[in-house]
């Protein structure tokens, strides 16, 4: 049943979704893309709960998580300073490309209880979950080279931004209203330089580190 | 005391997916002045006055700002009002402005009083079922934050007292740090513990104290039924060309009040409440 959810999912219910609001007409925009954002999440929790996952794993991603939302307390002292694209990155660097994206949706949905659910939640945790599936599929290159590594943060810091501005335009316009996302990009574009800047020092920092701890933690329990 | 949050978790759920839904994707105004009316009385009643007046005031202020932005980046509209660079500011554009701003103002009210009545308990009941491994994992992580908060400020200030030489930033990266290799090791130890409790079993049963009774079906029935009428009489609104209702019969009129009804039910469950305990108080 769950692994024919995970394909009837993605091929059947969202084209169907997108097609009923063509039909429904130009008003439902917001409503239909948020209806895909929160379906396209699906899939890979139906994955996630059927794979062989032992505790261990379960565990792992629970901390990786509570990391990535604990990190957005830690350091609001200093600001901008904000490590969770950075750490969904690394924990799909090293754990692939499902656990990324769980990192990333769970830290969105975990920390906006603190920071305050709307209708963006969705969208945050499609853009982080998105980051962390491609963080995973990369991560051969990403472990490999800085250069690759740097690029990977800069594009994420962007397809973050480029995600939640076309739902506010969506959702603003019921249509896609090109003025008014340029504007929101240009307006959101200082605190995306410096969150990307945040995520470079941070993923350099922290990714040869990483490597050490799980080393550390694979000699020592098995 | 009763109150609304005690209703059981799907019927709340049922009645925030409405409201939310309603609030969200939709400009008409005469529905938002609804919604936004009983989210704040709603608030109010669940958090005091004073905080729900001053969420009020951001709200106006932003409203007034998306009003006044909208006619910038949205040149539709039959009437018009100036002319900034050969591009027309239009009435209409201003007005759907302010209805936007109405639908933001709502949406983030109801989603205030969304994060007062769901805590994370009521939304694992609700979603553990049908996911437990996941469920597990966000009552794991919710459990954990607070934790590694707390331990970070001890080696933070640890590590503060016996390097001052180090920067700022320098500093709060390597407490971060050794945050990190704590909370890994100990999750090894964690889940050898859950799985020597029985974690990997396949018959696992949590624990809840929700209870399906009659009262939340006759509630949950009752917020089926509205959604149903207000759905069909729903009446259109429309901005383009020109501001425009369509001729409104009976159906529209029933529609717009049940919606207020449903609106207001959850601070008229706790005026109801409130005076009920009141005069349960002065029997004693």
């Amino acid at each position: 049943m769950r692994k024919l959810l995970i394909l009837i999912i993605p091929l059947l219910i969202i084209p169907a979704v997108v097609v009923a609001g063509y039909i429904i007409g130009r008003n439902s925009y917001a409503f239909v893309s948020a209806l895909v954002v929160l379906l396209g999440c699906v899939p890979f929790f139906l994955a996630f709960e059927d794979g062989n996952n032992s505790g261990r794993r379960v565990v792992t991603l629970a901390v990786m998580t509570a990391l990535s939302v604990a990190g957005r307390f830690i350091f609001a002292p200093i600001p901008f300073f904000k490590p969770v694209t950075a750490m969904v990155i690394i924990s799909a660097m090293y754990f692939g490309s499902g656990f990324g994206f769980l990192t990333g949706a769970l830290s969105a949905l975990i920390s906006n209880f603190y920071f305050g659910q709307g209708p963006w939640t969705p969208f945050q945790m499609f853009a982080w979950g998105l980051i962390g599936f491609l963080a995973g599929l990369l991560s051969d290159p990403l472990k490999r080279s800085k250069l690759v590594l740097i690029l990977y943060a800069v594009f994420s810091g962007f397809l973050y931004s480029v995600i939640l501005d076309t739902w506010t335009t969506l959702w603003a316009d019921s249509g896609f209203n090109l003025t008014r996302f340029l504007a929101l990009t240009a307006t959101s574009f200082p605190i995306t330089v410096v969150y990307i800047v945040s995520n470079v020092v941070f993923l350099l920092i922290f990714t040869p580190l990483f490597s050490k701890k799980l080393d550390r933690i694979i000699k020592k329990y098995g | 005391m009763n109150t609304f949050r005690n209703l059981h978790p799907v019927t709340l759920l049922l009645y925030f997916s409405f409201v939310t839904v309603f609030s969200v994707f939709n400009f008409n105004p005469v529905y938002l002045c609804f919604s936004l009316l009983g989210a704040a009385l709603y608030f109010a009643s669940v958090k005091g006055v004073f905080v729900m007046l001053k969420s009020m005031a951001g709200y106006f202020i932003m409203l007034l700002a998306v009003a006044a932005l909208n006619p910038l980046f949205s040149h539709n509209g039959a009437t018009a009002l100036f002319f900034i660079n050969d591009n027309r500011v239009t009435l209409e554009a201003f007005c759907f402005g302010a209805a936007l701003g109405l639908a933001i103002a709502s949406a983030l009210c109801w989603f205030s009083c969304i994060g007062e009545v769901f805590d994370s308990e009521k939304l694992l009941y609700l979603f553990g079922r049908a996911s437990p491994k996941l469920a597990a994992v966000i009552s794991l992580s919710l459990r954990l934050v607070p934790g590694i908060f707390k331990s970070f400020k001890e080696i933070h200030s640890a590590q503060s007292s016996f390097s001052s030489n180090q920067g700022r930033v320098r500093r709060f990266l390597s407490s971060f740090s050794a945050v990190i290799t704590q909370s890994l090791e100990n999750s090894i130890i964690t889940a050898d513990s859950m799985n020597a409790r029985g974690f990997a079993l396949k018959k696992r049963t949590r624990f809840s104290r929700f209870r399906f009774t009659a009262y939340d079906a006759g509630f949950s029935a009752f917020f089926v039924l509205l959604g149903t009428f207000i759905c069909v009489g729903w009446f259109s609104f429309e901005f383009y060309p020109v501001i425009s209702i369509g001729r409104l019969n009976a159906l529209n009129i029933m529609s717009v009040v049940l919606f207020a009804v449903m609106s207001l039910t959850p601070f008229a469950y706790e005026v109801k409440e409130g005076v009920k305990w009141k005069i349960s108080l002065s029997k004693i």
